[in-house]
């Protein structure tokens, strides 16, 4: 790290300087983002299996998990756009966040009553033999997930978003 | 200043100027709308995006719940209740089948125990009851697990309904969700015994969807009694784990011989 004569840190984020952490957040935006925008869309089209993968949780009445069903995937489609696009990164990152802190609940949960189900996250759900779980990774990929939305949380910052380019943030 | 006064490197322009330079430059920079304005309008458009899809799909499915006829197959007293093949003696054990014509592994059951399920339903040792659910025409994208189960229930109007039934997972399409023609399945009918006049109110059934309700209606009644795979096999209301099973003993798990 350098610092000027001014006793400013040359890598402090400043409008113009593209530092190592914001591209690190623009990591995070892209994976979570990504994954997320995928995650909606191949479920958009199916919704009445949607509806079943939130029903196999059995954690809401039947018909509250059936519109969280109809929902849920077009709510990951708007967060994940933003966050690729990097437009109110931090807001986008809240929703992601607590999305996918429900998901590891529910997952947890499912886990530890004992069922045996897929957890629909890119379509299917329901059901499946208790061979075939795999809670352990589930849980792993949303917990990864969720740090990248904490992380922007912290901090929103990051290269190649429309956030920088409209309001240098 | 005096150039020889001024520390050296590149950073020798005194504090505010430099600010003033990148708030120009940012200033010309910054074209975007106020950020408070893009949240907002963004905020609100993706919630009424999210209401109003979630209102379609609630409405698309309810529709889909009100079309074709309200009619009940033969032997059914109400809407979401199973059918039963055959004629069970008093007191024989329940045996609740919940599967999906599409199902591949309803496909594998039927192939390994359907023998033997039928072998009960006549003899009337185990009280079969079929729950025919249709949930894979959203993941298939079609109508082939309905129009299955329309032909099955229209079948039954002339007591030939485990015929159709059988006949269906006789013939599984040779790639998972490909379905069946309406030809073949007038063929099905054709197979279980339904000639003649019947094969003709048969079809009448078949096209207008007289069962469709009663279909949707199980659908239902199966998502809420937690069925959330198929093929599902309850015997007496507890779920049966078929693994290591073979006919025989399937059998003489659900009958005690």
């Amino acid at each position: 790290m350098t610092t000027d004569l001014a006793g400013r840190s040359a890598t402090a984020p400043t409008e113009d300087a593209v530092t190592r952490l914001d591209w690190v957040g623009t990591l995070a935006r892209l994976v979570l983002g990504i994954v997320l925008l995928v995650a909606g869309a191949l479920k958009v089209g199916h919704p009445a299996a949607s509806a079943r993968a939130v029903q196999a949780y059995q954690l809401l009445p039947y018909d509250v998990a059936r519109l969280i069903g109809y929902g849920l995937p077009m709510v990951e489609i708007i967060v994940g756009s933003l966050l690729v696009i990097g437009l109110l990164t931090r807001g986008a990152a809240v929703v992601a966040s607590l999305l996918m802190a429900a998901f590891v609940i529910g997952i947890v949960s499912a886990w530890v009553r004992g069922l045996a189900i897929d957890c629909g996250c890119f379509g299917g759900g329901g059901t499946i033999a208790k061979a075939d779980t795999s809670y352990p990774l589930e849980v792993a990929r949303d917990a990864g997930l969720l740090l990248c939305g904490l992380y922007l949380l912290w901090r929103p910052r990051s290269a190649l978003s429309l956030d920088r380019r409209w309001y240098g943030i | 200043m005096a150039k020889n006064a001024t520390p050296p490197g590149r950073h020798a322009a005194p504090e505010s100027s430099r600010r003033d330079k990148i708030q120009q430059a940012a200033g010309s920079v910054r074209t975007g709308p106020s950020p408070m304005v893009i949240g907002g309008v963004v905020a609100i458009v993706a919630i009424i995006v999210v209401v109003a899809w979630t209102i379609i799909a609630n409405n698309n499915a309810k529709s889909a719940q009100s079309k074709g006829g309200s009619q009940l197959p033969k032997g059914v007293a109400a809407m979401g209740q199973p059918f039963t093949r055959g004629t069970p003696a008093a007191g024989a054990p329940t045996l609740d089948i919940y599967e999906d014509f599409q199902c591949p592994g309803c496909h594998q059951f039927e192939t390994t125990f359907g023998a033997a399920v039928r072998a009960m339903a006549e003899a009337g040792t185990a009280k079969v009851n079929y729950h025919i659910m249709s949930f894979l025409d959203d993941r298939y994208r079609g109508e082939n697990s309905v129009r299955a189960a329309t032909g099955a229930f229209c079948a039954a109007a002339f007591d030939r309904f485990g015929q159709f039934h059988d006949s269906v997972y006789a013939n599984a399409p040779a790639k998972e969700g490909q379905g069946w023609t309406d030809a073949q399945l007038e063929q099905f009918a054709t197979d279980s015994g339904i000639t003649g006049a019947d094969l003709t109110s048969w079809k009448t059934c078949y096209t207008g969807r007289a069962m469709q309700q009663y279909i949707v209606s199980m659908e239902t009644a199966g998502e809420k009694d937690g069925i959330v795979n198929t093929p599902t096999i309850k015997l007496n209301g507890t779920a049966m784990t078929l693994d290591g099973m073979d006919p025989a003993s399937f059998t003489k798990a659900v009958t005690g011989k």
